[in-house]
């Protein structure tokens, strides 16, 4: 310590700045010593957590195309479901659809009042309700 | 005709034009079938 006091100012400062360099110098060596282990510690878990990242877009899109699937598979009859708001099952549209088409030759998708008459006219035979608009008629 | 059977056709005649113009939706003067199939889901629940 007296040889320390006994040292000119610039001495003093020149040992305090020495000091602090080492001291600086050896903090930094710890430090980024402790940052590249974190370093190499984070960047070698880093994939670990990727992998479930790629994953879950591929069960997404299993989830879309089992999805998709059931519907597609099933196909049935283009006019499924067209009866529902008049009460008739999927047959009985089917089997208006078959008459309908029988008179609608040229295949437009439409009937006009001549061809109309003949798809009722078709339809007396085989619609057992239709018997009845003879009584209709009388009424 | 099998029409003859269960109706005349002056019968048809005065019936099917009515027929026809109510289901008729859009007045184009054709039915699509989604038109027939609404005339005749009618025509069933009328006759039932």
């Amino acid at each position: 310590m007296d040889f320390f006091l006994a040292l000119s100012t610039q001495a003093k400062v020149a040992v305090v700045a020495s000091l602090l360099v080492f001291a600086a110098s050896i903090y930094y060596l710890f430090f980024s010593s402790a940052d590249k282990k974190k370093k190499a510690h984070t960047s070698t878990s880093k994939p670990a957590p990727t992998k479930p990242k790629e994953q879950a877009p591929k069960k997404d899109e299993e989830k879309r195309q089992e999805k998709e699937s059931p519907s597609s598979s099933a196909g049935g009859s283009p006019r499924a479901g067209l009866g529902k708001p008049h009460g008739l099952s999927d047959e009985e549209v089917d089997e208006v659809f078959a008459h309908f088409s029988q008179v609608d030759s040229v295949g437009s998708g439409m009937v006009d009042e001549d061809e109309f008459r003949e798809v009722i006219d078709l339809a007396l035979g085989n619609y057992p309700f239709l018997e009845d608009l003879e009584n209709y008629y009388m009424r | 005709m099998n029409v003859g059977d269960k109706a005349t056709e002056k019968q048809l005649d005065g019936w099917v034009p009515r027929e026809f113009s109510a289901a008729d939706s859009d007045g184009g003067g054709a039915l699509s079938f989604t038109d027939f199939l609404g005339a005749y889901a009618k025509l069933k629940k009328r006759l039932k």
